[in-house]
């Protein structure tokens, strides 16, 4: 290949990965959007974190979740909190097929937050092996 | 050498898997080192057919890019140093027999005696710990032979690939001795895959020796009366896979029986790894089936949904463990278990397109060098890609094709890249 085609074809592949460089982040940043809206919406329908409705718990190495129950389903909201209290994932279970909001493979994107010390009291106060 | 230790590092036993995780990417740094020492050592002149390294150099400078939008960028600068590594050690050994042809046979040979002692260390596995070596009856699974392997899965990853390469060397071996070694080989890489039920490695085990013999250099009758033989024998492994039953519902003790208590950890009652899919209350268990996707259908259609979020992209090469979550019923894995899927999770369609560029410059590359070669050439030609083949119908039921540290992906790239070098042997025999 002649030095000034090598040169355009070299120049052509850098701004290909800059152009690809910005779509990545665009669609990272907007899956993190869609995925925080969605977290916001199942966090609004919890209501207050210490609601009488609050069922269960479970306990995972990445995260701790709180199950409230809803028309006779002890498990229809959850919230799962990381350590920082971030809340990393949230699902839906009262419709047909439960409706999942994940940022779970990156929490350092999840913006809806919650006291992390009132989720620890919560979890103790259901028994969790804390 | 480095083949075994990916195994140990993929072993269901701690001593192992501490040995192998300690020393797995040291040893592919050192094969790195020895390659290129070698390759300047011998200071070959090169001529290798360039589009699979140029196509494999394009998505490594992808994987590399990616770091830019990666969810996790240490997860993708620590796996695309690793994939660099094993595409530079392809590429070293390529380049030394593309002046030194017997090498081709030199790294065949090593990867079926690498196969054959994995597995036979998973029958010394069997010997001292039945426990380990076999995953016991579930209400799902029948029992399986893993071996020295984590799961039923593991080991025939590599069996799969390595067991055309046995049938090579039979054709190859001169003494009765060596015939007789390559069968036994053969035979204990089919029955271990046989005994681990691995489907996935029966199906790409039978291509990769379709593969080997289509390409014979004998006549099309003979051919197909060979590979007729070869289904045939596929059947049979197909029909002892089935043998084994799973534990019957009435085996199992209820639990119910005690006195109520609520049960507050929702893990026990409703785990997140087993909630799509599951059956209902008092429904019958799902079973494993010959024609059953074992939970992967359902895992695949939730990656190609996880694709669609950042479809152009991906979330990072190197991530697919991180984003891919499991919450299949049936399905027991971290990751979607299809290679192709894999891919477009990590880079999105943009490395999907630029992955299959490689594979399809590998598979031309192949092409040429089974149209034009004669002799030991050919006959090695016809084995790498033929484990390609294997390699390749592996992919769609693991994921393992760019992670350089999987126990297959060394000797399916290794056979990949050394097509490049035998294709460049023919336009020399041309010339």
């Amino acid at each position: 290949m002649r030095r000034p085609a090598a040169l355009a074809v070299a120049a052509g592949a850098i701004v290909v990965l800059v152009v690809l460089v910005v779509v990545g982040r665009h669609e990272g940043s907007r899956h993190a959007r869609q995925e925080n809206g969605r977290i916001a919406e199942i966090r609004r329908l919890v209501g207050p974190l210490d609601s009488p409705s609050l069922d269960a718990f479970r306990l995972l190495p990445q995260f701790s979740c709180l199950l409230y129950k809803r028309h006779g389903n002890r498990f229809a909201l959850e919230l799962c909190v990381d350590g920082q209290g971030r809340v990393v994932e949230a699902i839906d279970r009262r419709g047909r097929t439960p409706r999942i909001a994940s940022l779970r493979e990156a929490p350092q994107d999840a913006t809806v937050r919650v006291d992390r010390a009132e989720v620890d009291r919560l979890l103790r106060k259901l028994g969790a092996p804390l | 050498m480095l083949v075994l230790n990916l195994a140990f590092a993929s072993s269901i036993n701690n001593s192992f898997l501490l040995l192998g995780r300690a020393f797995r990417f040291w040893l592919l740094l050192e094969l790195v080192i020895v390659t290129w020492a070698y390759f300047a050592w011998r200071a070959p002149r090169v001529r290798l057919a360039g589009a699979p390294f140029a196509a494999l150099g394009g998505f490594l400078v992808l994987a590399f890019v990616s770091v830019f939008w990666s969810v996790r960028t240490h997860s993708t600068e620590k796996r695309a140093l690793a994939f660099l590594a094993l595409a530079l050690v392809g590429l070293a050994l390529a380049a030394v027999a593309d002046a030194r042809p017997e090498a081709v046979r030199r790294v065949l040979e090593a990867l079926v005696a690498a196969a054959a002692i994995v597995a036979l260390l998973g029958l010394y596995m069997l010997w001292v710990s039945h426990d380990q070596a076999v995953q016991s009856a579930s209400l799902q699974y029948p029992a399986r032979y893993r071996g020295i392997g984590q799961n039923p899965n593991t080991v025939p990853l590599l069996l799969a690939p390595a067991l055309p390469l046995a049938l090579w060397l039979w054709t190859r071996a001169r003494s009765r001795a060596g015939k007789a070694v390559a069968v036994c080989a053969a035979l204990l890489f089919d029955g271990s895959i046989v005994a681990s039920g691995s489907r996935g490695a029966l199906i790409a085990a039978l291509v990769g020796a379709a593969v080997w013999l289509l390409t014979l250099p004998r006549s099309w009758r003979l051919r197909l009366a060979l590979v007729a033989a070869a289904a045939a024998v596929f059947a049979a492994d197909v029909a002892i896979t089935q043998i084994p039953k799973p534990v019957s519902p009435s085996a199992v003790s209820h639990r119910q029986s005690g006195a109520h208590r609520v049960i507050r950890d929702a893990e026990l009652l409703l785990p997140l790894e087993d909630e799509i899919g599951r059956p209902g209350k008092n429904a019958p268990p799902i079973r494993r089936t010959l024609f059953g996707t074992s939970g992967r259908a359902r895992a695949w259609d939730a990656a190609v949904h996880q694709v669609a979020r950042r479809p152009v992209a991906g979330y990072g090469f190197g991530t697919e463990a991180q984003v891919f979550v499991d919450r299949y019923y049936g399905f027991d894995s971290t990751v979607p278990e299809n290679s192709y899927l894999g891919v477009a999770l990590q880079l999105g369609i943009v490395g999907l397109v630029a992955f299959l560029v490689v594979l399809a410059a590998v598979v031309w590359v192949a092409a040429v060098a089974l149209r034009r070669l004669s002799g030991a050439a050919l006959a090695a030609a016809r084995a790498c890609a033929a484990v390609v083949a294997a390699g390749l119908v592996l992919g769609m039921t693991q994921s393992y094709l760019t992670s350089a540290g999987n126990l297959a992906s060394p000797a399916v790239w290794l056979a990949a890249l050394l097509l490049p070098a035998l294709a460049a042997h023919t336009v020399r025999q041309s010339q």
